[in-house]
């Protein structure tokens, strides 16, 4: 039994190094240019495919193994650096938000990219020779590479521990981590220093996919799986303590390592809870500093919007009749991707309660679309419910999931916050994928139709039409009522709010849950629309397809989710049939939008006639 | 050595300097007077460039440095101490002071640590201290002596008797007449006419983002209506 323990901790500590090379770079750079890379995780994918190819030339000498290695971390740092100085050296002044989605347009276009450079089978890495065998540790066998990877990490830790305290470098880092602006002023140039950080965030991200290729073989799902994980470490340990994610790391490895052997379900489970104690002893994490929440600027979702009583009915009823008349002027296929565009401005509409209203950043809303789904879906599967049933318990499955993630979600706010919602998302993902018992994992909940009086998809189309213009009707009127009022209140300034008297916790904590309940409604809806429902619904690109539809409609417009869930559903319908590279040309899109039209297509118009008028 | 001329400034859609011209001749100390909100600060930081200004022009030694950004300022030879002082807390009082460290410049006097120190001996015994658990004294000190390290031709000191007990305004006024010894054009925001006198070869008044009055500072003291009007609330 000890000698078990042991050796599944051992495990767990090779485990940590490479998460904790992805979550030291990632919290590096965040803590000099306020930038969380959502494009982390994929130098993290880059440095283990190049290892790939940099081993398979140079041979699986141990020499040639570790100049392998540091090559791929090199070549990523460089691919880092051309990711700073082309994007987000303009975006340094946008919203965090910003760089989120601009950041992840990055994710998709690597994505395809490797795809198109490496194939889309798992490329299993040699494991050096030297390296290969293992050494009996109280009679349970451990692989000499997991010890390597063991040693590797606190040599790392004080590696970088040496650069930032021993270094001028290192103190211009941490000078700037402090005060950008006051270093400015000092006579250093911003410019240089950041493309500098960017480099060693990259290169450790790319350090870390190298050294986990002969343990996982490089595939095309490393990337979101570690930037998940990545989010969890830096939240735990603390944004730029990078002692602080050598510890959570460890802390999440080591819950792995054993929680896999139990049950992996409760994996999931445990990384959640140690997250809530955490977050509730301390919201800043382990070893963070207390002011670097506290100090978070405010959000800068755009102006809110003016364009509301004297139109807003009128819009709405206008598009509803043509809505209510669609079924004479399409076929079958126009309806049910209009029924899928109406489900989808619900999700918009409930995500731009929690951003645009409640200035909380959410990278996660998939996650209450899914809750809705699936408990729609395993009420179904299960218990053999009829739709109308299971269309009650979407909204309150999803309702209630949001009122537990959202208990702690409020506790942060800014980026913290939008890593928090992804973590939570992923959880969910997770579960839904590993449970097979449950959930049917992969393989999905299939056979979910609507009741027989709705099986026709013109009556599907009318429920669908029914109530998410109900739903986001209330939505709309609670951003409109006093409860509206007082988010809004503290969302642009949250200390004048709670001294007017407003519990601030408390109403977003509500507004969190309202809009997870709506967005579950969607989901509910979405299950009998697909009579099917997969993982992939809680998975975080629909999360971005969400953030993407209020950018593209601007974030604060109030027909902007309508708008964005028109043009973004219906946009990647049209380009999923018409390319093989979708997700690198969508990419693309996301990039040139946050670079060339922030204000979305609602504000850029707007603009347009504003200048017009003048 | 520095020539401010029509300098136009705004914080959002309100405009903060109106036409703000003076020069400052080499190695004097020249104070910048006026009440809260007069655009002593705003002044200063579009000088350092950390506000953007909307027109005007900004010579150092017959130097154009309007349109550069910061750090650029910095190298040419602006010093810039900051109202709030914000010292680097996490850092240690040397590395607050390496953090700034340029190569010297010809025409200025070089600084480097055990210089500071001999400055402000008191930095001597905090050098491994980390600036946020130094008083407010010692941060100031810490300030100045860390614009100093970049070799500054003119030095921005925004209001650095602020909240400071009498004894170390004492220290100031001896470190303020110590940096000008040395060559160093100090450019120093004041509230505090007293200190301002003790240290001050000529004056500027500011109220409400214009200049009022330009002069040395014997002629200021001479007419007590000025301060009257300008400086007592």
């Amino acid at each position: 039994m000890v000698s078990f323990v042991v050796a599944q901790f051992l495990t767990g500590l090779a485990n940590a190094a490479a998460l904790f090379l992805v979550a030291a770079g990632l919290s590096v750079i965040f803590g000099v240019t306020r930038v969380v890379n959502f494009a982390h995780g994929s130098f993290y994918m880059l440095g283990a495919y190049l290892t790939y190819s940099f081993v398979t030339r140079l041979g699986t000498g141990l020499a040639e193994f570790w100049i392998a290695v540091l090559l791929a971390g090199l070549v990523v740092g460089a691919i880092g650096v051309m990711v700073e100085v082309l994007l987000l050296r303009r975006l340094y002044r946008s919203p965090e938000l910003m760089h989120l989605v601009a950041t992840f347009g990055v994710v998709l276009i690597i994505q395809d990219v490797t795809l198109a450079l490496w194939g889309p089978q798992d490329l299993v890495g040699p494991r050096p020779a030297a390296l290969a065998g293992g050494i009996t540790v109280l009679g349970e066998r451990v692989p000499i590479y997991d010890l390597v990877l063991i040693v590797l990490g606190p040599l790392v830790l004080g590696g970088l521990w040496l650069l930032l305290n021993r270094s001028r470098f290192g103190i211009l880092v941490r000078a700037a981590t402090e005060d950008r602006e006051m270093v400015s002023a000092l006579g250093i140039d911003q410019k240089w220093l950041f493309t500098a950080v960017f480099f060693l965030g990259a290169f450790l991200a790319g350090l870390g996919g190298a050294v986990q290729l002969p343990r996982e073989p490089a595939n095309l799902m490393m990337d979101l799986n570690i930037i998940a994980e990545a989010f969890v470490v830096v939240v735990i340990g603390g944004m730029g303590s990078i002692g602080g994610a050598y510890l959570a790391a460890l802390i999440i490895a080591l819950l792995h390592a054993f929680g896999i052997v139990i049950l992996p379900e409760i994996t999931l489970v445990l990384v959640f809870l140690v997250m809530a104690v955490v977050l509730v002893a301390r919201p800043w994490g382990l070893l963070g500093r207390p002011e670097a929440i506290t100090s978070a600027p405010a959000h800068g979702v755009g102006p809110e919007a003016r364009w509301q009583g004297r139109w807003l009915v009128p819009t709405f009823a206008a598009s509803l009749a043509a809505l209510a008349l669609l079924p004479l002027a399409t076929d079958v296929y126009g309806l049910q991707v209009t029924t899928e565009v109406l489900i989808f401005a619900l999700f918009a509409v409930s995500l731009q309660f929690i951003i645009g209203v409640g200035g909380m950043i959410s990278f996660g809303h998939a996650a209450y679309l899914g809750l809705g789904a699936y408990g729609a879906a395993l009420l179904v599967h299960h218990l053999d419910a009829p739709m109308e049933l299971a269309l009650v318990a979407a909204p309150i499955a999803a309702g209630v999931g949001a009122l537990v993630f959202g208990w702690l979600c409020v506790r942060l706010s800014g980026v913290y916050l939008a890593m928090l919602t992804l973590a939570f998302a992923q959880i969910t993902w997770s579960a839904a994928f590993q449970w097979y018992a449950f959930t049917g994992g992969d393989n999905g909940i299939l056979g979910i139709w609507p009741s027989p009086w709705a099986a026709d998809p013109v009556i599907y189309y009318y429920v669908t039409l029914l109530l998410s213009s109900a739903a986001i009707a209330a939505l709309w009127r609670a951003r409109f009522a006093p409860f509206g009022y007082a988010l809004r209140a503290a969302r642009d300034s949250e200390l004048r709010a709670a001294a007017v008297g407003i519990d601030v916790r408390h109403t977003r904590w509500l507004a969190f849950a309202l809009a997870g309940t709506a967005a579950g409604l969607g989901g509910g809806l979405y299950a009998f629309l697909k009579g099917s429902v997969f993982p992939d619904v809680l998975a975080i690109p629909v999360s971005v397809d969400g953030l993407v539809m209020l950018l593209l409609g601007g974030v604060n417009a109030v027909l902007g989710p309508l708008i964005g869930a028109a043009a973004v559903t219906g946009g990647r319908i049209a380009l999923v049939a018409e390319t093989e590279l979708w997700r690198a040309v969508l990419g693309a899109v996301i990039v040139g939008m946050v670079l060339w039209f922030p204000d979305g297509i609602a504000g850029t118009v707007r603009r347009g006639f504003g200048r017009g008028r003048r | 050595m520095l020539a401010v001329t029509g300098l136009q400034a705004f914080h959002g859609p309100a405009q903060a300097l109106f036409d703000v011209s003076f020069d400052a001749a080499r190695g004097e100390v020249l104070a910048l007077l006026g009440r809260n909100g007069a655009g002593k600060s705003t002044l200063l930081k579009s000088i350092i460039g950390l506000v953007p200004a909307k027109a005007g022009e900004i010579a150092l030694d017959g130097r154009d440095l309007s349109g550069l950004a910061p750090h650029r300022r910095a190298a040419a030879g602006i010093g810039y101490v900051p109202e709030d002082r914000r010292v680097f807390k996490g850092l240690s009082v040397r590395e607050n002071l390496a953090v700034a460290t340029r190569l010297p410049r010809a025409g200025a006097p070089a600084w480097d640590e055990p210089r500071v120190v001999a400055l402000f001996p008191k930095l001597a015994e905090l050098r491994d201290r980390r600036g946020g658990q130094l008083s407010g004294g010692e941060q100031q000190m810490l300030t100045i002596g860390r614009a100093l390290m970049g070799n500054p031709l003119v030095l921005l000191l925004d209001e650095p008797s602020t909240g400071l007990a009498p004894r170390i305004v004492e220290a100031l006024a001896d470190a303020v007449r110590a940096m000008k010894a040395a060559g160093v054009t100090i450019l120093l925001s004041e509230q505090n006419l007293a200190f301002a006198a003790r240290v001050a070869d000529a004056a500027v008044v500011m109220a409400t983002g214009h200049v009022r009055w330009r002069g040395s500072m014997a002629q200021f003291l001479k007419e007590p209506a000025l301060a009257r009007t300008h400086l007592q609330v």
